[in-house]
C-alpha cells in the first residue's frame, strides 16, 4: 500500500487569463524602465503577429511593434528619460494621484497603500517609486490575476482596477499621445489604452450580468 | 450557471477583440518574459508567493510549448 502524496492545489489559468498577465507584465516593464534591445525586438516580433487593422488592441499592438522596429536602443532609451526622468517635473509623470488630484502623493495613494496592504502586498524596501505609479498598479494586476483565477479573484481585480487604474489611466495615455518628442511611447501609451479599454469592458460585463 | 455564462460572455469578449487566446497569450509572452525579471516597484509579495507556487516556471514551461 502506497502512501497518498499531498497533492498542493494551483490555480488553473485560462488563456485569457495568461494574455491578460502578459499584457500587464509587458506594460509594466515598458513604463518602468528604458528598454533593452531584446525587448525591442521582441515587441516588433509580437506587432507582427498581434497586429491588425481591425480593431483598437490589434491596431496599438501594430503600431507598437513598427515603432519597435523602427526605433534604435539609443533613440528608445533617450525617450524613456526624456518623458519620465526629471529632477524636477517630469514631461510625464506616471502617478495615478497626480491625475486625481493635481499633486503627488495625495489621498488616493493613501487609499491604494490600504488596500495594497489588505493584499498582502507592499512596496519593496529601496524602491523610490511609489506605488500608485502605473507600473505597480499593472504588477498588481499580474499578481491578482495569476494568484486567484477565480470568480472571486476576478471580483478583487475588478474592484483593485475600477477604484485604482480606471479613473486615470486615459489621461497618461493623452499625455503621452501628446508629449513633445514622444514616438514610441506614444504607441506604448496606445497599447495601454488599448488594453486597459478592453479590460474594463470586460470587468463592466460582470458588473451588468451580477 | 449564471457564474458560467458570466465567464463564457467575458471569454467571448476577450477572444473577439484579441486580448485571449493561446496564440495572443504566446506572442506577447515573447515581449512579456522580458518583464518578468524586472518587476516593477511594489509586489514583492507576489513575486515571493510566485515563485513559492512555482508560477514562473510554470508559466514559462507554458510558453516554451506554446510558442507560435
Amino acid at each position: 500500500m502506497t502512501a497518498a502524496i499531498p497533492i498542493q492545489s494551483q490555480p488553473s489559468w485560462s488563456d485569457e487569463d495568461r494574455a491578460r498577465a502578459e499584457h500587464y507584465a509587458l506594460l509594466a516593464r515598458l513604463l518602468h524602465a528604458a528598454p533593452d534591445a531584446a525587448l525591442l525586438g521582441a515587441l516588433a516580433q509580437s506587432g507582427r503577429l498581434l497586429g491588425g487593422e481591425d480593431g483598437a488592441l490589434p491596431q496599438a499592438w501594430a503600431a507598437l511593434g513598427a515603432a519597435a522596429a523602427g526605433i534604435s536602443l539609443q533613440a528608445a532609451c533617450d525617450e524613456f528619460d526624456a518623458l519620465f526622468i526629471s529632477v524636477g517635473k517630469p514631461a510625464v509623470i506616471s502617478n495615478g494621484s497626480w491625475y486625481l488630484t493635481g499633486f503627488l502623493q495625495e489621498e488616493p495613494l493613501a487609499e491604494l497603500r490600504a488596500d495594497l496592504a489588505e493584499l498582502g502586498l507592499g512596496r519593496r524596501t529601496g524602491v523610490t517609486e511609489t506605488e500608485d505609479h502605473i507600473a505597480a498598479l499593472a504588477e498588481v494586476m499580474r499578481h491578482l490575476v495569476l494568484t486567484a483565477p477565480d470568480a472571486a479573484g476576478l471580483q478583487r481585480q475588478r474592484a483593485f482596477f475600477e477604484r485604482h487604474i480606471a479613473p486615470w489611466y486615459a489621461h497618461l495615455a493623452q499625455a503621452l499621445a501628446q508629449a513633445p518628442g514622444a514616438d514610441f511611447y506614444a504607441k506604448v501609451g496606445a497599447l495601454l489604452r488599448a488594453f486597459m479599454d478592453i479590460e474594463r469592458e470586460a470587468f463592466d460585463m460582470l458588473e451588468a450580468s451580477a | 450557471m449564471k457564474d458560467e455564462t458570466q465567464k463564457l460572455s467575458r471569454r467571448n469578449f476577450l477572444l473577439a477583440v484579441g486580448a485571449g487566446g493561446a496564440a495572443s497569450a504566446a506572442a506577447v509572452a515573447t515581449a512579456a518574459t522580458q518583464a518578468v525579471p524586472q518587476a516593477a516597484p511594489v509586489v514583492e509579495a507576489a513575486r515571493r508567493e510566485a515563485a513559492e507556487q512555482g508560477v514562473s516556471a510554470h508559466m514559462r514551461s507554458y510558453y516554451r510549448t506554446a510558442r507560435v
